[in-house]
């Protein structure tokens, strides 16, 4: 019953929607309606098309720059950092910002600004690594569940509901406490709340995608289940699920420091900018830089991917409305 | 119409608004108390099934005896007592007109059923030298001896047998020491949200107060509330804020910014407590006493005790704190930092590193060591600068933090291997308390099980007939097990106790507890 409510008031906004794009275009100019009728003929186009949209986009272009800058010192960790990350130097501790140690020293006299740069490798670690399993996860069962419908759907769609239902912190918070805290843990942890947004998003697009006359075509021509579904229908769905995991990465990056923040993430002494902020809170009467740097990393790094997704997702919607 | 309806909506919310605020401001006095983080974690307020004292307990329960801060015992529920001369029977003179909060009796008879339900305790051992209890009179009780036990008067007087009411337990069940408490003391439990705080309300018909108060009658504040937190800065914020009255043990940290504040006070009061690194004696490669010894001597109290704690406080080089006698072990017993020693033990039990990144192996197998610490942030602490110091000698020290009831847990289970914890005991009798083999996993931390070492612990705790053979035997058991490497202790800490301004405190504070005996004397302006 709920189910059908839902459809219905579905499609009164879709409808609402398409009005309007129409009612938009009325308005608008013939150049404007020739160049969409060029992209219809030239498909090749359509990417530098958005290549141009993206480039306007200023802000996105903003948030690639930071997580470009990100990946570059997660990788050369070593080469930028100008001290080790876990050598503590006790009679140093809780120094202040200095041309020597940039950022000051924490509460072993630890250079926070080695730590910074080598905790970005385990923010991107930690993100790209979760991000791709719950992608993955998500891939798969979100097509499966779509392509073979029926029985198999409904189960995985109660699944996917009561995976939902669960807020994401503490549903990893359940998963860190049953196999421990360590890094890895949190790894599998935020992949396990996070993968659910993923499946739907995909099951979405196949859905609308597999009656297209394409497939039929496909399948005529003898191609069995997975030629389909791997090489026919994904292809064409998984770029909003790209789209979302730009996003998602921001997530799992927060996600990651609060687990370390509350201790049972990345543990001492592995640099974890949440860890770092923990530690830090401590003494934010006393060293207030040992709080205050790691903060504002992480709060760079979420705002990088998060530009970066909004840009993209912009992009990609004028692809969908076409 | 619509107008008129708003304005007395209005006018209703006001008058709801001023009702709620005169009724906050009412004169009730509420005294707030922070425990020590490092020795939060509060799991029952019941004395029979304790395994941790906490800073409630003194508020709501009375002890038999009572020890004042000199060493000295006086009189409490009992208001006098005899030892006969062979010093196997023990009469107690009851306080009369003692009454529970739940208005049933103190009397001989719940003391009988007392020392009885102690026996299933996990402290039972404190009453392991009584053999029976007699009734003579309502308000006469006789022990009589298996042995005699120097320490009776110190058991008497512990936290683990501060007096609960017989009829609350036997009508509540399990729900006591959770849902219900039910002493002597000045306070009565009001609520208690876990891991958070207890609130306690003044018991009006308090009456018998002992010599360490200068108030007899019931306490002059109506409403203690005892918290628990987790981080120190919360403590430290909450004190100056004004948020808590009391802070039972500033953070070292925080000592110096405390003392430059004017509205807080800092007093010290001797303290008995120990930090001390356990490891698993049945677990490889802890078997080996060499390598105990190593790591024993690889850890480096005074750089601990300078750099995470501000040079507040002493290094521990014993597993007792330094104002108990027993505690004055010769030097050649005493645990101290020396890693070239510690480096040439550990080559001698045939952990070398070959290939030369710094941690050793033996039979192909690098020291990996699981080093678990409670999260609370002074823990963690103290083990990063341990899991660095024992870095240097080659080991390669993990550290995974723990939530207090995970932690205990864990530690029931015995699959620690290292672990940084603290105790809180100022008697000596707490080595049989963590070194018995009957204690296996907590709180036999450190799995020690050893025939010769139970052994001197029987006749420390059971063959002594006076207070001097008894600080020498513990002395030996003391030496023995110092020799045996179960722990490498870290840190004595002091306890400063930060009080804002508005409290009125007694001029000598008489106990340990400002909960205990003080409270009655401690008032607000």
């Amino acid at each position: 019953m709920l189910i059908h409510v839902s459809a219905i008031i579905n499609l009164f906004i879709l409808k609402y929607n398409s009005e309007g794009v129409d009612r938009k275009n009325i308005g608008r100019k013939k150049k404007k309606l020739k160049l969409h009728e060029e992209k219809q003929y030239i498909p090749r186009n359509k990417n530098r098309i958005m290549f141009l949209k993206f480039k306007k986009n200023k802000m996105a272009i903003v948030g690639l720059i930071i997580i470009l800058l990100l990946i570059f010192t997660g990788v050369f960790s070593e080469f930028i950092a100008p001290h080790s990350y876990r050598e503590q130097n006790l009679p140093l501790k809780n120094q202040s910002p200095s041309p020597n140690f940039w950022f000051g020293t924490d509460e072993f006299g630890r250079c926070i600004f080695s730590r910074i740069v080598y905790g970005a490798r385990i923010s991107l670690k930690v993100g790209i690594i979760s991000t791709g399993i719950s992608v993955l996860i998500g891939i798969i069962i979100g097509s499966i569940s779509a392509y073979y419908g029926g029985f198999l759907d409904q189960i995985l769609i109660v699944l996917m509901d009561v995976m939902w239902a669960f807020p994401t912190i503490l549903l990893s918070l359940i998963i860190v406490a049953i196999i421990g805290a360590s890094l890895n843990s949190v790894i599998i942890a935020i992949a396990l709340s996070y993968w659910v947004q993923y499946a739907r998003l995909i099951r979405g697009q196949i859905l609308s995608l597999k009656n297209e006359l394409y497939i039929e075509v496909t399948r005529s021509l003898g191609a069995n289940d997975s030629t389909i579904l791997w090489k026919h229908l994904l292809p064409n769905a998984v770029i909003p699920v790209l789209v979302a995991a730009t996003l998602g990465m921001g997530n799992a990056i927060v996600l990651e420091a609060t687990l370390s923040f509350l201790g049972m993430g990345a543990q001492p002494p592995t640099p974890s900018w949440g860890s770092m902020l923990s530690n830090g809170r401590t003494y934010l009467f006393i060293a207030p830089w040992s709080a205050i740097f790691p903060g504002v990393a992480t709060i760079i790094t979420v705002l990088g991917f998060n530009l970066l997704g909004d840009g993209l997702r912009d992009i990609m919607d004028i692809k969908m409305k076409e | 119409m619509k107008k008129l309806t708003i304005y007395l909506l209005l006018i209703v919310f006001l008058v709801a608004l001023t009702g709620t605020f005169s009724l906050a401001a009412s004169s009730e006095k509420e005294l707030v108390v922070v425990v020590d983080p490092a020795a939060k974690g509060t799991a029952t307020l019941n004395p029979l099934k304790l395994k941790w004292g906490t800073s409630a307990l003194y508020a709501l329960y009375d002890n038999l005896v009572e020890m004042g801060l000199d060493g000295k015992y006086y009189p409490a529920l009992a208001s006098s007592w005899e030892m006969s001369e062979d010093a196997m029977t023990w009469s107690f003179h009851l306080n009369k007109a003692v009454k529970f909060h739940d208005g049933s009796e103190f009397n001989a008879d719940v003391v009988k059923w007392f020392i009885e339900e102690m026996r299933e305790s996990p402290s039972d051992y404190m009453v392991q030298s009584i053999q029976s209890v007699t009734v003579e009179d309502p308000y006469t009780v006789i022990f009589h001896m298996e042995y005699p036990d120097p320490n009776l008067l110190y058991n008497l007087s512990s936290v683990f047998m501060k007096i609960p009411s017989k009829e609350a337990i036997e009508k509540y069940g399990d729900d006591f020491g959770i849902k219900y408490a039910v002493g002597t003391g000045p306070f009565i439990l009001d609520e208690w949200i876990m891991d958070d705080r207890v609130i306690l309300k003044k018991n009006p018909d308090y009456k018998w107060g002992t010599e360490l108060s200068e108030n007899k009658g019931p306490a002059k504040i109506d409403k203690l509330v005892i918290r628990e937190m987790k981080e120190e800065a919360t403590v430290f914020m909450e004190l100056t804020s004004g948020g808590v009255d009391i802070a039972e043990g500033i953070p070292a940290i925080f000592l110096e910014k405390i003392q430059e504040d004017e509205n807080i006070g800092v007093v010290e009061i001797p303290s008995a407590r120990l930090y001390y690194l356990a490891m698993n004696t049945q677990k490889e490669p802890y078997t080996d006493i060499k390598v105990r010894e190593a790591i024993c001597l690889a850890i480096n109290q005074e750089e601990i005790v300078e750099h995470v704690f501000m040079n507040v406080g002493k290094p521990a080089h014993s597993y007792l704190v330094d104002q108990l006698e027993e505690s004055k072990v010769p030097e050649e017993y005493k645990i101290r930092y020396d890693l070239d020693k510690a480096k040439e033990i550990m080559a001698e039990a045939g952990w070398k590193d070959t290939d030369g990144d710094g941690i050793l192996e033996k039979g192909g197998e690098k020291f990996v060591a699981n080093l678990w610490v409670e999260n609370i942030s002074v823990f963690r602490r103290v083990g990063e600068v341990a899991q660095e110091q024992l870095r240097k000698l080659g080991v390669d020290a993990k550290i995974t933090q723990y939530d207090s009831v995970t932690f205990k847990d864990k530690l029931t289970k015995g699959e620690q291997e290292l672990l940084i914890r603290l105790y809180g005991w100022d008697n000596a009798d707490i080595l049989e308390w963590y070194f018995n083999s009957k204690r296996m996993g907590y709180p036999n931390v450190a799995m020690w099980d050893d025939e010769k070492s139970d052994e001197l612990m029987d006749k420390a705790m059971t063959k002594a007939a006076t207070w001097e053979e008894r600080v020498e035997y513990f002395i030996d058991y003391h030496k023995y097990l110092l020799k045996q490497f179960p722990w490498a202790p870290i840190y004595l800490p002091p306890v400063n106790f930060g009080i804002r301004k508005e409290v009125i405190i007694p001029p000598v504070i008489s106990s340990t507890r400002l909960t205990g005996p003080p409270i009655l004397d401690i008032d607000i302006e």
